[in-house]
């Protein structure tokens, strides 16, 4: 069973704060105290709105940023005090694709020369072996093998986003971190790449760590969901519990917020109401209570922690929706 | 599959040679630097040799560009004051390109403390007008060409380093350097293969139209008697010369000036077309 496998990164009480230059002493909490876990072979999506801190976490477990406080563990190694060669080792086993496919390629390297840096600076193979290697990558990735002696700028948004992928495969890591690599292409394109990336996860076994702000698209392709909101995990379960009985009313607004094709199905109704508070002064007690319909007086005043209910899920809130019917249900 | 070396600078070569003002540019100088290297092939004339015989003659077919007030033949004095002139620019300009392009890669990609030091010197550089500057130090160290070149390398890095700096800083928080970090690079290897090729464009551009400054600085430090010392032939010293005489005899003046402009001229064209196809590549 899923529960069985072997954790392959765990994340504890991980912090990132950035200084607020005009006010000293202030601090960003852009990241605060979010712990989790991800299963060998698994597919963890993280979904928030935009500036819930998904992406600074992201950029945190991967080291472009050092973590104010927290461990990380991959693979049973703590790799959150590393440094130097010893880091840039660990890069190897943990890679990421980024949003946009346009800036993050080299415009002045061929996908040859691009892959076979990668290659050569993880020592993965001898170097006879590296024009066979780069094809497998490139055939792979559904590119063709006439594309290696190309630029960046020669191709597509999809396609770039696949020699991105291509790169990140080429060190063979174990873990790959995706961040929003979808939401930059178009619709159409979308589709094909996480088709690839679902591939791919299948194929190499690979971990994956899916950042994306689109519930349909978080709902296709990860196995489980963990729910943001100003830099804390509000939820973590299974991706189709949280979609079918979300516990936060957070996590409730934000399912039903996915817009309906039919527009006359469509309605203002679930919108989420006011603004993003801002996360250098953070409301006191619960977070979401400045925004949250079912909030009561202890939401003002104490803060909920993330808690385990049944099921394996997490849910930091006082009062979680469809709890109670479930407690009834068990009484009965 | 691989792209070769060959492959490569073919490739250059056709977008280089698609661009009209960088041929343009491309011819220009190019015919400066054949007078450069070979200036017996253009006159027989020695530049230096007086002759007060026929002194302040107007152009005719035996003197070109007529002769100045000791005699001399001005077409060859512009002739062979090309290689004078075209060595200053380079030589000049090469020096502060290239340490102002490591400093401005330095200060960008490090930042903190390295970009407050390297920032400051650049502040206090920048706060004096460039000639007024170089002039100063010359006065301290005492004319000549080659007090000069170093004014000029003590000065000149300052603009390379804000270019370059300004390119490094908008890639600095980039996905592009995001995923050369990730990638378990090196900061040596990200420096050299990656941020200085793409930095460096810019600085290449602006190298050409601070050749063109250079030439001209040393024109008129050279018309003001601190850059390059009489008798030797610069296009500066030459219009200087025929200053006292431009009523009389104006081509000892206008001669080199047409010179300084054609090489103003195909050096700016040279950096304008650069900018487009050393740019346009990529992105």
């Amino acid at each position: 069973m899923a529960n069985e496998k072997e954790i392959l990164l765990e994340v504890k009480n991980v912090c990132k704060y950035f200084p607020v230059k005009r006010r000293p002493g202030k601090f960003v909490k852009a990241v605060d105290d979010v712990s989790f876990f991800v299963r060998k072979g698994e597919n963890l999506g993280i979904v928030g709105e935009s500036g819930c801190g998904k992406s600074t976490l992201a950029r945190t477990l991967i080291r472009l940023y050092e973590p104010t406080s927290g461990t990380i563990m991959l693979d049973g190694n703590d790799i959150s005090g590393l440094t130097g060669k010893k880091l840039n080792a660990a890069r190897g086993k943990m890679q990421m694709v980024f949003q946009d496919p346009y800036s993050s390629l080299d415009p002045r390297m061929t996908v040859y020369a691009i892959l076979k840096e990668m290659l050569k600076v993880h020592k993965i193979c001898p170097d006879a072996e590296i024009p066979e290697k780069i094809e497998a990558l490139l055939s792979m990735t559904g590119l063709g093998r006439e594309s290696a002696s190309r630029y960046p700028g020669e191709f597509s948004g999809g396609q770039r986003q696949r020699i991105c992928i291509a790169r990140a495969l080429s060190s063979h890591p174990e873990f790959i971190i995706a961040d929003e690599p979808v939401s930059a292409l178009d619709v159409s394109i979308q589709a094909q790449i996480l088709n690839l990336l679902k591939k791919l996860q299948k194929e190499l076994n690979l971990t994956v760590l899916f950042i994306s702000h689109d519930l349909n698209v978080i709902r296709y392709i990860s196995d489980r969901v963990i729910v943001m909101y100003l830099g804390s995990v509000v939820e973590e379960g299974r991706t189709e519990d949280v979609f079918l009985k979300p516990l936060h009313p957070y996590a409730e607004v934000l399912t039903k917020a996915v817009p309906e094709l039919d527009p006359k199905v469509r309605s203002r109704e679930s919108a989420i109401e006011g603004d993003l508070p801002s996360p250098i002064d953070l409301p006191e007690g619960c977070r979401f209570h400045p925004r949250c319909k079912y909030c009561q007086e202890k939401c003002r005043t104490e803060r909920p922690l993330l808690a385990e209910t049944d099921g394996g899920r997490r849910v930091a809130c006082h009062y979680p929706l469809h709890y109670q019917e479930s407690e009834e249900k068990e009484n009965e | 599959m691989k792209r070769t070396w060959s492959e490569k600078i073919r490739r250059a070569a056709d977008a280089a040679l698609h661009n009209k003002s960088f041929v343009m540019g491309l011819v220009l100088i190019g015919f400066l630097l054949i007078i450069a290297l070979f200036p017996q092939l253009f006159t027989s004339y020695d530049p230096t040799k007086l002759d007060p015989s026929h002194k302040m003659l107007s152009p005719s077919a035996e003197h070109l560009f007529g002769t100045d007030n000791y005699g001399r033949d001005v077409f060859a004095r512009c002739i062979y004051a090309t290689r004078v002139d075209l060595q200053v620019g380079f030589f000049s300009a090469i020096v502060p390109f290239a340490f102002g392009t490591v400093m401005g890669i330095l200060a960008g990609y490090y930042g903190k403390w390295v970009d407050m030091v390297v920032m400051r010197f650049l502040d206090v550089v920048m706060a004096l007008p460039f000639t007024i500057l170089v002039v100063a130090i010359m006065a301290v160290l005492g004319n000549g060409i080659r007090n000069m070149y170093i004014a000029i390398w003590i000065i000149g890095w300052v603009t390379f380093t804000k270019l370059v700096r300004a390119e490094v800083l908008v890639m600095k928080n980039s996905e592009f350097l995001m995923a050369l970090r990730i990638s378990g690079f090196s900061d040596m290897r990200i420096i050299f293969r990656h941020i200085l090729p793409n930095a460096v464009s810019s600085a290449i551009v602006y190298l050409a139209s601070y050749i063109v400054m250079c030439m001209l600085t040393c024109a008129s430090l050279s018309f003001l008697g601190l850059g390059v010392q009489p008798p030797t032939p610069e296009w500066g010293s030459l219009m200087n010369d025929g200053r006292a005489y431009l009523a009389q005899a104006p081509w000892i003046t206008c001669f080199p000036g047409i010179f300084i402009a054609v090489a103003g001229v195909g050096f700016s064209l040279l950096g304008d077309g650069m900018s487009d196809f050393l740019r346009a590549r990529g992105r």
